[in-house]
């Protein structure tokens, strides 16, 4: 098995006051700080008899809210559902608001990775932790991992994934451009293996945090 | 007596039938739903399309216009989708500002249109940086019942592929415009981009796929909308979309992949025996 | 928006402590809490923090038609969100009174205070023009987000820098910032929104927190409300563009004079501090320094909260200091000018302390109990 370097990242748990849980995540040039607030009282149309309800906001740096922003709420959303044990908090209500600070690449993946280390920060129960991988298939159909901003601009095809940190099955996936069966295969099980270094991130990030309280 | 069963315990009525390996509405898992394929039923539209998978009915109406082409991309046109769920398809649905979910789908299927490059945009200019084809797809869904997304991709490629473009003249120096609807270019399609969808079933010891799901089977697999959709075009794959529910293992996937290129071929014979048959008319 | 109820003893206890000198965070009457102001990777954007409360703001341009009745001016847009990651109770994409009332003062403090120089956002007369907007997210609601959310304003459109455009012709050439140096925007003046709570319509409190803000326009046991919040918008040279009251009508007429020339002071260290910032980032941009909220996360410790928050600071205090605070603090308003003694723990050197330091008597001690296991 081939070594994976991932962009370098840095992370601080409890960012905001004012929130349950909240993070902030740096994955090489790209920004993301996340909240959660809950599980709480909400209205009640919004209100599952089973679970919790996940509210999932995505706030962009500049202009007004767009259909693309509805996408990556939707995105991160049914992620963290399947991440959460929504079944333990009924007839409640968590929010999770999303902010992009800085863009350079790879904001979708960052988002949800941020929103995983505020989830865990806020102490929801969960499942699982997920992790957020991305690849690309440049000009010569090579696969290039965690690729730069010039190199996914550049790229016929970029692939997203995420996988859970129990059986590193996927999760969640998104991809845009063409693209191969066999690239594809490649492609998530190079994800898959590279998860490992996100979740061992995590862990640290967490046994820090922990050590400190 | 079956119909207050459902509503009393939805999720046991739902195990009792899956354990049984068959679907509350008879299918086998894997077993997709028939598709109803009619063209140019609107004539006031430039080319339209009428799409029935199972109960999913979805139109799509194909508008032409022309317009100025942006600054920054002077030699290209613009092809604009945009799907409607009204309170009309679903009780699901309310009247008012497209929903979160509306909002979704049209992004799926815009992305889905996009990335299969199937129109070259480059085709829609007229004159560079005066004037291009403006394509505005609009998709009205009739009824609601699960596996939007694919319905939506099949109206919207028939429509494509059935509608064909005005000669335009233009005079660089009157400005003046002119449009002769009497001689026209069809528009050339690349490739014929097929989505499928799939509802990912928790159960032990294995997650059960459910292909081309319907909005009740949507609904068991954790919420409204489908958990997996595969779009393949031409040997290529122009989109996988996996959003939550259960986890996917490799197998499963594998699985879906097979399935996804079984049903890409028989979408496409269905589309182009229906252009055939509409042509000899 | 949801209600968030204020118990009554939690309003007694800081009214009480107020009236007795005292603030729930250790602070002096007129001391301010930490400002701090990181910049983003791109011109206009900044986190700017007071204590905790933190604001993000991010300013962008695009070429528009002016306005008809006025041809060559550039437009400026001012947007505040606030999103439930502020504070649980906002709900998402909902407008408040809250939003409305930062937006509107946000306006009056920067449009209508005409510091911006829109004559020189014009292109072509009456075609195109650069429309600026600012856009500013609450990113933690602890109180005093005027203030917050005005240097951030401010901080943002003097760091921000449009990109170059050349004519030819009829047609109008917009050039990226690698092509030509992008130009800054031109301000006449620096503006700043400084905020004070009053209590019993007597005491002044700059930079009020969350709890202070929400006690000094509720109404107190009798049913009366005796405070509010008092908004000063003045630029470096002591001119005032904006005045803003809520809560009860003030009848003592010293509380504005105090209010203004607090204002004054502070207005002057925040646009030394936003010039001084900007100056640097210049500085380390010219010489290729990548600047990136990255910056901003900090590693030596996991939990950011966890070296401000177990650091209570308490006031060693007897029955006696607290009447002799009482008596400074009329003295306070007379002359601020003789007390060049520093806080101990405010960053900003330029700001005066009060009277009421103890420091010459002795009787008042500063305990600091800081968790040891922070370091490790």
């Amino acid at each position: 098995m081939q070594d994976f370097k991932l962009k370098p990242m840095k992370c601080e748990l409890n960012y905001l006051s004012k929130s349950d849980g909240s993070a902030i995540l740096s994955q090489g040039d790209t920004v993301v700080l996340a909240s959660v607030n809950g599980p709480m009282d909400i209205k009640t149309v919004n209100q599952s008899i089973e679970k919790a309800t996940l509210e999932v906001l995505f706030c962009s740096k500049e202009g007004k809210p767009s259909v693309a922003d509805r996408y990556k709420e939707n995105i991160i959303r049914h992620t963290c559902e399947t991440a959460i044990l929504g079944c333990l908090y009924p007839r409640t209500g968590i929010t999770l608001t999303i902010q992009e600070l800085e863009n350079y690449g790879g904001l979708l993946t960052c988002a949800v990775n941020c929103a995983c280390l505020a989830l865990i920060n806020s102490g929801v129960g969960m499942r699982h932790a997920v992790a957020a991988l991305s690849c690309c298939v440049d000009g010569a159909g090579e696969l290039v991992l965690e690729p730069t901003h010039a190199q996914a601009t550049a790229a016929r095809a970029r692939l997203h994934f995420v996988f859970d940190s129990r059986e590193k099955s996927l999760v969640t996936g998104f991809t845009e451009g063409t693209f191969s069966e066999g690239t594809y295969e490649e492609a998530l099980a190079r994800c898959r293996a590279a998860s490992d270094l996100v979740f061992a991130f995590y862990r640290d990030i967490v046994s820090n945090y922990c050590h400190v309280i | 007596m079956t119909e207050v069963y459902k509503h009393i315990h939805p999720s046991k009525y739902f195990n009792d039938y899956i354990n049984q390996d068959v679907r509350p509405d008879g299918r086998d898992f894997d077993q997709q739903r028939d598709v109803i394929i009619n063209i140019n039923g609107i004539t006031s539209a430039d080319a339209s399309a009428i799409v029935k998978c199972g109960n999913t009915t979805v139109v799509c109406g194909i508008k032409l216009e022309l317009a100025r082409p942006k600054a920054e991309e002077p030699d290209i046109g613009f092809l604009i989708s945009n799907v409607e769920l009204l309170p009309l398809c679903s009780s699901k649905f309310r009247p008012g500002p497209p929903s979160d979910y509306a909002q979704v789908i049209s992004n799926i299927v815009s992305d889905i249109v996009i990335n299969s490059k199937c129109v070259d945009l480059k085709d829609l200019c007229v004159v560079t940086d005066k004037l291009a084809w403006v394509i505005y797809c609009d998709l009205v869904c009739l009824d609601y019942d699960g596996s939007i997304v694919d319905a939506c991709i099949i109206a919207l490629i028939t429509s494509l592929k059935t509608l064909s473009l005005p000669t335009v003249t233009y005079d660089n120096e009157t400005e003046e415009v002119k449009v002769d609807t009497g001689v026209k270019i069809p528009l050339q399609v690349h490739g014929l981009p097929v989505a499928t969808s799939f509802g990912i079933y928790h159960k032990l010891p294995r997650n059960i796929i459910l292909a081309d799901p319907s909005a009740y089977e949507e609904e068991m697999c954790g919420g409204i909308g489908a958990n997996l959709i595969v779009c393949w075009n031409k040997g290529l794959f122009c989109g996988i979309q996996k959003f939550g529910g259960c986890n996917l293992s490799t197998e499963d996937e594998k699985r879906t992949i097979s399935l996804a290129k079984q049903r890409c071929k028989l979408v496409e014979q269905v589309i182009e025996t229906c252009i055939k048959n509409g042509e000899v008319k | 928006m949801r209600e968030v109820f204020l118990s009554n003893c939690e309003k007694n206890f800081v009214q009480k402590t107020i009236a007795e000198g005292y603030r729930l965070d250790g602070r002096n009457y007129n001391e301010c809490r930490k400002l701090n102001i990181a910049f983003g990777s791109e011109y206009g954007s900044c986190i700017v923090s007071i204590g905790e409360t933190k604001v993000l703001s991010q300013v962008s341009c695009e070429v528009v038609q002016p306005k008809q009745i006025r041809p060559n001016e550039g437009l400026l847009n001012i947007n505040v969100e606030i999103s439930p990651m502020a504070a649980p109770q906002f709900e998402a994409n909902r407008q408040t009174d809250l939003t409305v009332y930062l937006n509107r003062l946000l306006e009056k403090c920067y449009k209508d205070s005409k510091c911006i120089d829109l004559e020189s956002l014009c292109i072509v007369v009456e075609e195109k023009v650069w429309s600026l907007r600012v856009d500013l997210k609450i990113l933690n609601h602890d109180g005093n987000l005027i203030e917050c959310s005005s240097i951030a304003t401010l901080a943002s459109i003097a760091h921000f820098k449009r990109p170059d455009v050349t004519r030819s012709g009829e047609s109008i050439v917009i050039h990226t910032l690698a092509d030509m140096d992008p130009i800054p925007t031109v301000l006449y003046h620096y503006p700043v929104c400084v905020n004070f709570a009053i209590f019993k319509n007597n005491i002044l409190i700059s930079d009020p927190s969350y709890i202070e803000e929400t006690v000094c326009t509720s109404t107190s046991e009798d049913g009366t409300n005796t405070g509010g919040l008092l908004v000063v918008g003045m630029n470096q040279y002591k001119e005032m563009c904006l005045l803003d009251l809520t809560g009860a009508a003030i009848y003592n007429s010293n509380i504005v004079h105090r209010a203004i020339q607090s204002a004054a002071e502070r207005c002057k260290m925040v646009v030394d501090l936003v010039k001084k910032d900007i100056m640097t980032d210049d500085n380390l941009r010219q010489k290729r320094t990548k600047i990136n909220f990255a910056d901003i996360i900090t590693t030596d410790h996991a939990q950011s909260l966890c070296a401000k928050d177990l650091c209570i600071r308490l006031k060693n205090f007897t029955i006696n200091d607290i009447e002799m605070e009482e008596e400074t603090d009329v003295s306070k308003s007379i002359d601020t000018d003789d007390n060049t003694a520093l806080s101990k723990y405010d960053v900003v050197p330029s700001l005066p302390q009060t009277v009421e330091l103890k420091a010459k008597k002795g009787a008042s001690t500063w305990i600091d109990i800081s968790s040891e296991s922070d370091e490790d």
